[in-house]
């Protein structure tokens, strides 16, 4: 505001001193003779603003003081008069209720008259009058409603001009007359707590300035207003603020004055404090630096959680070293009042009580800094120690860890925190048992706790437990249905699980909830592609690469379907554009040469794999890719050796002894391939069902004595386990070729007939379908020639990987049946070598059909 | 384009480039001198608002772009000319009030309706100081000298050379103190109100609350006040008297900028989280960080009134450590008391203060 304005207001205040002149205050308190305020401001506010400008030495406010309190003591009069009259009228049964306009025909002069009033330095002259006002008002309170604008300036006045704690009941009646315990303080409660508040703190004390016992008095009467109000803890906090800003002194001042009071106070009083003065907590000051480090929010969450005795921020916020969050636990404990965690116990809890009480007396205070430094430096040495393999002396870090964590009293929460991080780096380098050791550990220190329970569940699921993982990840789901990791867990293990619609529904379900989500996405690609649905999870997948174009994994996902979908050299360019631009990411690198490998160019595979292995020593999937180029290039015994190294390596893994037992039944040593993939007791898993098939297949390639038998035992298992027509379709040849070695040549055409009405045949199914009409006799050989007539054409469309084998296998059939002759010379040998083609391919079409190679390595 | 070692900040303002450059860029290293005490407090200080800092940089007095020697000197000619030595009469215009109760420091004007008016401050100020202050003012000591005549004193200019050395005026000085607190309670009150009288100025009073001084002030010996207070320049053997009055007397309070501490290097800005100023403690044994404010000086009825009946001499072991370490004291102080988010931000973005 200028100035200017400002000195106009003080030439008639000025004028008003100089004159005694109390009509001319009333006028100007009325808004005549001064210019208009604006910005809102109430003349009461205006005139003060323009008295600041005044000369000091002039005493014009006093001068003022004792006009204003004459200007109140001219209102009192009429309204006692007034008032007198409405009762005169009511007591004759005339006149009923009160018209507050007879009474205050001039409110809002009055207001600004107590506004005004209000300004003053406290005087007993002014006091007075606004004492018999409000005498006078509280009287005839029956017909006076104090309610509103005016009852708020009065207050004020009265406050600040009080003489004597004669108006203390008033003012703690303040704190009455409010909703409900439980329901919020309406607007006019919480204004009316302010006024009552303000009142009770400028009364002046005899003994002092004011008396911290009349003040606990209003906060005693205030707990009870208070009590269970959602509200309670943020007007405690203004309450305090008031408190302070009308006693101005420093934080060491109030934080004395008030400990001995602490013990009567309510927690949310309590919070309040602590959160203006830190020092009330009776932290030492090592613990005072770390709480005063921490954000104003942390502060305030650690503090309402600790008063209802919860202390998840505390403890799992990982704000400081486990002794330092143990000692602010016990100091808040304290503080509140409240006891110690209640955490269930378990076997493990009470060991290391026992072993914390044992070691109380020798505990040590260390520093946070040290304290965690130590901690990541056995995680860097486990790190290197599980790199070189030396497994042992890996463990023995972690337990030294712990028996030192122990021996400090560590709390037991960061001692599970302990076993749960070596966990997490055990699993990364796969080494499973050792893992679920650790987080069986960290369970039983601390129950219930979404990252270590996830963990565990993650383990189970890589050590092919899927059953209990499921268990797991579904009660983590439900302890934390917000859990992104644990639902995206679970809906994994349903898809190793092979019950692909429920992951389906459930990365779905996932996705709507985050659809920022990326993992959930690629995960609805991923069984979209393993029901087969390519065309979606390509769409999928090329979606998120547009949305996340850093996201190697839908990239891979993309360049996967593709591969599926016998789109090889598109597949091959998209991984070749991956590699290039994430050098560095092994599963694009491994993609890239499956898809070479696929193309059937093996030299270019093998060297791709050979790079990544010397690059990657420790991935499982170039390692057994490399095995299997080795294989088709014949090179056998290399092939072995890299599988018996990797299998000793990653005993959990399915995929290896089954690229072993396949490599081994190719040498003949099939003893050992049906050792290596034992007979799967439920056909569940996808790993389960290239299992069974595959000793199908060896039981078919030996020919052994009940070898038939077995053989139509275990395709006809995996076509009875079968969800979809497609998967049926795998074990139904499976019969098909059974039923033409065993020459039981009727049930192999009815076979052809139920694989021919179930899908459109593939080319694996085709050249069954030949087979079985070239063996069912003349009446069928047009059929047959017809049928490898329409093969020949349709041969160029096979897919790459397999075109050759198809092609020979095509060959060796018509060879057999000599179907390009005009009459039949059978050909024994060469139906033999058409046999043991079929079986080859029927293997390789298989892992092909159901590879998604890249993505499903990923999960193992 | 600033080029050194430490970010171009103004009033807690970061800029690109600013004239006051060279003189605000003070280097991080310690012991530094007054001036750059100086400096970095301008810096930090948050509390200078927008308006004022336009104000400040448009003033004849900060003109160019000086060094840090030519803008202390800047910082001290502004104290003189726009704190201290304002007129004040009857009829002053707005204008001529200290920049302390302009419009553009209105934002650490504290709110008067959320202020008990019965709390009492205290204000410390030397005798010497202010008489010497007062013979710098021809129509000052005219106006003491009828006091003067009044109490039956001799008046001190005839005995003195014109205009009068400085040897001279300390002599007077030292007597006319010694004679005042000699008589007790009744002439250093009178004092009191005629030395706010005759002065020709309305210098702004730095109060602490005092209830929270009084432990220091009951003790005989001031040397612990001056230090509580923040008060390093007062020296040994001179003589120091107060007041401790309401703060209704007191007129609007303000809470002190770096404009307001002129050039004194004792002072420390108060963080965001305070309505007021935190003193900082020159006494390596004290915990306690007062609260500080400023105001218009107390008229002459009022300072007659309030002032305290006993007048005490700084002895020989008033010493003041003029080290940096009551600032790293306070400041470690700061970060104890004032911890919410804005604080601890504000804390950090100084660290080398």
């Amino acid at each position: 505001m200028a100035d200017r304005i400002l000195e106009q207001v003080r030439d008639v205040l000025l004028r008003v001193v100089e004159a005694g002149d109390a009509g001319l205050l009333r006028a100007a308190l009325s808004g005549q003779h001064v210019p208009t305020p604006g910005d809102g401001l109430d003349y009461g506010d205006f005139l003060h603003m323009g008295l600041e400008l005044a000369p000091a030495h002039l005493d014009i406010q006093e001068r003022l003081t004792h006009l204003a309190a004459g200007l109140i003591q001219e209102r009192t009069v009429p309204m006692r008069a007034c008032l007198g009259r409405f009762m005169s009228l009511e007591q004759q049964g005339e006149h009923y209720g009160m018209d507050s306009k007879e009474l205050f025909p001039d409110s809002m002069y009055l207001y600004n008259l107590f506004l005004f009033c209000g300004q003053f330095p406290r005087s007993g002259e002014m006091f007075q009058a606004l004492w018999e006002f409000h005498q006078t008002g509280m009287e005839w309170g029956k017909w006076v409603m104090w309610r509103g604008p005016l009852q708020r300036v009065l207050d004020r006045a009265l406050a600040v001009h009080q003489i004597d704690a004669r108006l203390e009941p008033y003012w703690l009646r303040h704190f009455d007359h409010a909703q409900p315990s439980g329901m919020p303080l309406s607007e006019m409660d919480q204004d009316r707590m302010i006024n009552g508040w303000m009142g009770l703190l400028w009364i002046p004390s005899e003994e002092g300035l004011f008396s911290l016992e009349r003040i606990n008095r209003g906060f005693s009467r205030l707990s009870s207003l208070l009590a269970n109000r959602p509200e309670a803890d943020r007007l405690f906090y203004r309450l305090l603020n008031m408190m302070q800003k009308a006693y101005i002194r420093s934080h060491t001042y109030w934080v004395q004055q008030w400990s001995p009071y602490l013990s009567e106070w309510p927690n949310e009083l309590k919070v309040a404090a602590a959160l203006h003065w830190t020092p009330i907590l009776g932290l030492d000051e090592d613990l005072r630096i770390v709480w005063n480090g921490w954000t104003t929010a942390v502060r305030r969450a650690i503090l309402l959680e600790a008063r209802e005795n919860h202390w998840f921020t505390l403890l799992f916020g990982h704000l400081a070293s486990p002794t330092e969050i143990l000692r602010i636990k016990k100091e808040l404990s304290r503080f509140f009042k409240v006891e110690s965690l209640h955490a269930p116990v378990s076997q493990g809890t009470v060991r290391h009580q026992e072993k914390k009480i044992d070691h109380e007396h020798t505990k040590k205070h260390i520093k946070v800094s040290d304290a965690l430094n130590r901690v990541q430096k056995v995680m860097d040495s486990l790190r290197i120690e599980l790199k070189k393999r030396h497994f042992q002396k890996a463990r023995q870090f972690v337990e030294d860890l712990v028996r030192q964590q122990e021996h400090e009293g560590t709390p037991l929460e960061h001692i599970a925190k302990t076993y749960s991080n070596a966990a997490t780096i055990a699993r990364q380098f796969s080494c499973f048992d050792w893992a679920l050791e650790l987080y069986e550990q960290a369970q039983g220190l601390l129950v219930n706790d979404p990252f270590v329970d996830t963990g565990l569940a993650e383990v189970l699921h890589s050590l092919n437990r899927h059953e209990e993982a499921l268990k797991y990840y579904q009660e983590t789901v439900r302890l934390w249905p917000t859990d992104v990791v644990a639902r995206s867990g679970l809906a994994n293990v349903l898809h190793s699980l092979n019950r692909l619609e429920e992951a389906l529904e459930y990365y779905r379900e996932t996705m709507t909830l985050w659809p920022e989500d990326v993992v959930a996405r690629n995960g609805v690609a991923d069984v979209l592609h393993s029901l087969n649905r390519h065309e979606e999870a390509l769409e999928y997948y090329r979606e998120t690469v547009t949305l996340w174009p850093e996201d190697v994994f839908a990239r891979c996902g993309v360049a996967d379907v593709l591969h599926s979908l016998n789109r090889l050299e598109e597949a091959l360019e998209y991984y070749r554009e991956t590699v290039t631009l994430w050098p560095e990411n092994v599963v694009a690198r491994n993609g890239l040469a499956d898809v070479l490998h696929s193309l059937h160019r093996l030299e270019e595979a093998l060297e791709y794999y050979r790079e990544t292995v010397r690059l990657w020593p420790e991935d499982v999937v170039a390692r057994t890719g490399l095995a299997e180029v080795l294989r088709d290039l014949g090179h056998f015994d290399q092939a072995e050796t890299i599988l018996r190294e990797n299998l000793q390596r990653w005993p959990h893994n399915r995929v290896i002894p089954h690229a072993l037992a396949n490599l081994l039944r190719r040498r003949g040593a099939y003893e050992e391939g049906l050792k290596l993939v034992p007979e799967p007791q439920k056909v569940v898993t996808l790993h389960d069902q290239y299992d069974l098939h595959l000793r199908g297949m060896i039981f078919l390639e030996r020919w052994a004595e009940g070898d038939g038998n077995e053989a139509a035992r275990h395709f006809q298992k995996g076509l009875d386990s079968a969800p979809s027509k497609q998967q049926k379709a795998i074990w139904l040849k499976g019969l098909i070729l059974t039923a033409l070695k065993d020459q039981r040549y009727q049930d192999a055409t009815q076979l052809s007939e139920q694989l021919q009405s179930m899908e459109t045949l593939d080319a694996t199914g085709q050249l069954l379908l030949l087979h079985s009409l070239a063996r069912a006799g003349a009446e069928h050989r047009e059929a047959a020639r017809q049928t490898a007539e329409e093969l020949k054409i349709s041969a160029t469309t096979w897919q790459e990987t397999l075109q050759r084998a198809l092609a020979a296998t095509l060959a060796a059939i018509i060879q057999a049946f000599s179907l390009n002759q005009p009459y039949l010379l059978y050909d024994l040998e060469a139906e033999k070598q058409a046999l043991a083609l079929e079986i080859e391919i029927s293997i390789r079409f298989l892992l092909l059909l159901s590879s998604r190679r890249v993505v499903a390595y990923l999960r193992y | 384009m600033s080029t050194g070692a430490l970010p171009m900040y103004l009033f807690d303002r970061c800029h690109a480039s600013h004239r006051w450059d060279r003189a605000l860029q003070v280097g991080a290293a310690p012991p530094l001198l007054d001036p750059q005490l100086v400096a970095r407090n301008w810096r930090m200080d948050h509390r200078v608002a927008d308006a004022r800092e336009t104000s400040l940089l448009e003033n004849d007095i900060f003109s160019g772009t000086p060094d840090l020697e030519i803008w202390a000197s800047q910082v001290n000619r502004f104290y003189e000319k726009q704190i201290q030595l304002r007129s004040f009469t009857s009829d002053a215009p707005a204008s001529l009030m200290p920049d302390t109760v302009a419009v553009h420091n209105r934002n650490n004007r504290l709110d008067h309706y959320q202020l008990v008016q019965h709390d009492q401050l205290f204000h410390l100020a030397s005798f010497n100081r202010l008489l010497n202050g007062l013979m710098s003012d021809r129509f000052g000591m005219h106006r003491f000298r009828g006091f003067l005549l009044e109490m039956g004193w001799d008046d001190p200019m005839l005995e003195m050379s014109s205009p009068p050395k400085i040897s001279e005026k300390t002599k007077w000085i030292e007597e006319m103190a010694e004679k005042v607190a000699a008589e007790g309670a009744e002439t250093i009150k009178k004092v009191a109100g005629a030395l706010m009288k005759a002065f020709p100025m309305r210098i702004p009073w730095w109060a602490a609350f005092a209830e929270e001084a009084v432990p220091w002030i009951d003790h005989e010996d001031w040397s612990g006040l001056c230090k509580a207070l923040g008060i390093g320049h007062f020296l040994q053997g001179e003589w120091l008297m107060a007041w401790e009055y309401p703060v209704s007397v007191a007129g609007p309070l303000y809470r002190p900028t770096v404009v307001e501490a002129g050039k004194d290097p004792f002072h420390f800005p108060s963080p965001p989280g305070s309505p007021v100023g935190v003193v900082m403690n020159l006494d390596e044994h004290q915990e306690v960080a007062l609260r500080e404010v400023v105001h218009l000086a107390l008229t002459p009825v009022h300072a007659h009134k309030y002032c305290l009946t006993k007048m005490v001499q700084l002895g020989e072991s008033h010493v003041v450590d003029r080290s940096m370490l009551p600032r790293q004291r306070h400041k470690r102080r700061l970060a104890e008391e004032f911890v919410h988010d804005p604080d601890r931000e504000w804390l950090a973005r100084h660290d080398m203060h």
